[in-house]
């Protein structure tokens, strides 16, 4: 019956994505099933199709009620403004996205200036400008431009961008008017502010193009890898690398748990040093929605292999989909980063403990073994979603993720400990950052080699 | 076990950065045109290991560039040039400024107010240990025994009410003008000069003559006029070009580049152009 619910309801929510149709046409079926239900109580499996047909209306509903958010006819929507000229101020939120040319910012807390009338309107603005001048978090600004609707670029990317309460784009405005500083909230500006500062202690001590794919895999900031490297890293299969998903949380829970014995502490200790160190991680990684999927993810991984249970563990997963989805059903079919780190995860938990098996009663090197098993098992899972969202799945991809993937671990943690001797002492830094530096060129030259 | 592959891995990383160490210590005197599309950047290596750039190019692509000419160990610039305050040749030296330890600043000094040029003058004003140099006047820095840098241009106060009239409405004309010597042998840098300031450093004998040129504003038919080319004499033109909608570089210049039988090497073309000047 949990089951039954839980992918009702995702259902529901799939369905809606695709279907923009109103959910009361669902309504009847559910209401028909519970009513079948009641009557013919002997007949069981009854009782499940009223359930699933309960929850599928549910999901329908849930996804209905953010789109209605989205699709704007009055004007305390932003969307209803697009295709026209509007002066509006808003406030900088998040880390903005730093390109070669470009940069995207996110505003939102809209106030929309119609002639000298202000009216505060939901949702958010994708706001691009040239590379100068930069806004930072908090930054309240001021600007006019002709808002574009973002369904004019097509479906897939109006759901990417409603995914996270984008409903408008303002493109190169003339003129660009802070107002005020300082009006974020306090705990993220503080967030942000740590990671600034560990973004700009690495940049001290790294050389290019090391120091983004260090960054990138230390705290997923990716807008310091160059073009060419982050083309290789799509093309090898290996851009997951530098993407918080999951994959490097896991590195550094595996890492505790392997290093613990090591420093003569105990297992138990270590289990519990991982959530502390796993909450630092995710706030020096900014704490965005999918750093912290990331870490749920990591930790339902961590604890399946620990306990070797796997059914309890497919009941977390389930949990933590419907909990994910409730709160934002445009992920299931517009984020492909949600699909991934699913479909990773599951790979992880179901397909790799059996190619490990089957590994190790082969060849002789644990070590090897394993790190092939984990890849594998991962990059048959996202295959699928991989073919779907691309069109290719690299048949090279699972070499090149044996050949690095064994070296990040070390690559990582030479690298946050060159950044943090860096921090007491910087020429001792820059020295430890060599020993960093040798397994990134490692990892740069094989990416670049089988691209 | 686990212990024997971390100390393992420890040493061939050590064998690693020994080798990379080595094979920086064998390079000798550079000079290097980065590709870096429709815009100027120039980096020179010195025998003495002395890191000079001189403008960044239009983005931060020269970040990556940078990162390929200098050995992995080196995060210092000792001289910044800034040719002059337009964004093809300021970006990538803010982006520059901002991720390496750049110990000295040469620019013009002239006025303008985009947002680059803010940013960037509003940061210079932040860092306190960086050295400014605002050319006024001509400089001569002997960076070693057989290297030198010379400023030719300006020899005036570009912000000054006084300065001649063909700076007031031409920010390219405000633009650094330097010239290398390297064992003999000399390079010319233009930054995005005009015909006028060709002109005025004819006219005030300065010697700029050179066997190499690097050319003035993406080969723009505004620059490089005929009796500035005879005195430069070079052997090689580099031209700094990438997409654009302006014509860069134009026929005429290339023509008169081609009447006077003076080789050019263009960035789109080549990519990276490299002269060791000896």
């Amino acid at each position: 019956m949990f089951y039954v619910a839980v992918f009702g309801f995702i259902g529901g929510i799939f369905f809606r994505s695709l279907f923009p149709l109103d959910p009361f046409f669902l309504y009847a079926p559910a209401l028909i099933f519970i009513v079948c239900a009641v009557l013919f109580r002997h007949v069981r499996y009854l009782g499940y199709i009223a359930c699933a047909a309960i929850f599928i209306f549910l999901g329908a509903m849930r996804f209905a009620a953010s789109d209605y958010v989205a699709r704007g006819d009055d004007f305390s929507r932003i969307a209803s403004y697009t295709g026209n000229s509007v002066t509006f101020e808003g406030v900088i939120g998040g880390e903005p996205d730093i390109r070669d040319r470009s940069i995207f910012y996110t505003m939102e807390r809209l106030r929309v200036l119609i002639r000298d009338n202000e009216r505060a309107v939901s949702g958010r603005v994708l706001l691009t400008t040239s590379l100068y001048p930069r806004l930072v978090f908090g930054d309240r600004v001021r600007t006019t431009c002709v808002l574009d609707d973002p369904k004019e670029l097509g479906e897939s990317y109006r759901g990417y961008l409603a995914k996270s309460g984008v409903y408008a784009i303002c493109r190169y405005p003339k003129s660009v008017e802070l107002i005020s500083q300082n009006e974020g909230n306090v705990l993220k500006r503080w967030l942000l502010g740590i990671r600034n500062n560990f973004r700009v202690q690495t940049q001290k001590i790294f050389p290019f193009p090391h120091v983004g794919l260090v960054l990138g895999l230390l705290i997923g900031d990716t807008d310091g890898i160059p073009n060419y490297l982050k083309d290789a890293l799509i093309q090898t299969g290996t851009i997951h690398i530098v993407a918080i998903s999951g994959y490097n949380i896991s590195i550094i829970i595996s890492l505790l748990l392997t290093l613990a014995p090591y420093i003569y502490l105990s297992r138990r200790f270590a289990w519990a040093a991982v959530i502390p160190i796993l909450l630092g991680f995710i706030f020096i990684a900014g704490a965005e929605s999918s750093v912290v999927r990331a870490g749920i993810m990591a930790l339902i991984v961590a604890f399946a292999s620990e306990a070797g249970r796997l059914s309890n563990c497919s009941r977390v997963l389930a949990i933590t989909a419907f909990l994910m989805l409730a709160k934002n059903p445009y992920l299931l079919v517009f984020d492909v980063g949600f699909q991934l780190s699913f479909a990773a995860t599951l790979g992880l938990v179901y397909i790799s403990p059996r190619i490990s098996d089957w590994l190790k009663a082969r060849f002789p090197f644990r070590f090897i073994a394993e790190t092939a098993a984990v890849t594998l098992g991962a990059n048959m899972a996202v295959a699928p979603i991989l073919l779907l969202h691309f069109g290719r799945v690299s048949f090279i991809a699972p070499f090149v993720n044996i050949a690095i993937i064994w070296i990040i671990p070390l690559a990582m943690a030479l690298g946050f400990s060159a950044v943090l001797i860096s921090y007491m002492f910087l020429p001792l830094g820059k020295v430890a950052s060599w020993f960093s530096w040798a397994t990134l060129e490692y990892v740069i030259r094989a990416v670049e080699f089988f691209a | 076990m686990f212990k024997r592959i971390l100390a393992l891995l420890f040493a061939i990383n050590l064998i690693l950065i020994v080798i990379a160490f080595s094979a920086d210590h064998e390079r000798g005197f550079i000079v290097r045109f980065f590709d870096v599309g429709q815009g100027d950047a120039i980096y020179i290596r010195t025998e003495k290991k002395q890191d000079i750039l001189i403008d960044g190019g239009p983005d931060d692509t020269v970040l990556s560039k940078l990162g390929e000419a200098m050995p992995f160990y080196d995060r210092d610039i000792d001289i910044l040039i800034i040719s002059h305050p337009h964004a093809d040749h300021i970006t990538g030296a803010l982006a520059v400024l901002k991720q390496y330890r750049v110990k000295t600043v040469y620019f013009s000094g002239a006025e303008h107010t985009t947002y680059q040029y803010l940013e960037l003058l509003r940061f210079l004003e932040e860092q306190k240990e960086i050295v400014k140099v605002k050319v006024d006047h001509p400089i001569n820095l002997q960076l070693s025994g057989e290297t030198a840098l010379s400023f030719l241009y300006p020899d005036f106060d570009v912000s000054s009410p006084l300065a001649p009239s063909f700076i007031k409405n031409n920010l390219n004309n405000t633009s650094v003008v330097v010239k290398l010597t390297h064992k003999g042998h000399s390079a010319l840098l233009t930054g995005d000069i005009g015909k006028e300031v060709e002109e005025y450093m004819l006219l005030q004998g300065v010697d700029v003559s050179a066997h190499l040129l690097k050319i003035a504003h993406q080969g723009s038919r505004f620059s490089s006029g005929e009796p500035f080319l005879r005195a430069v004499h070079p052997q090689f033109v580099v031209i700094f070009v990438g997409q654009n909608n302006y014509g860069h570089p134009h026929a005429e210049t290339l023509d008169r580049l081609r009447s006077l039988g003076i080789k050019f090497l263009r960035t789109d073309k080549e990519g990276d152009i490299e002269f060791s000047l000896e």
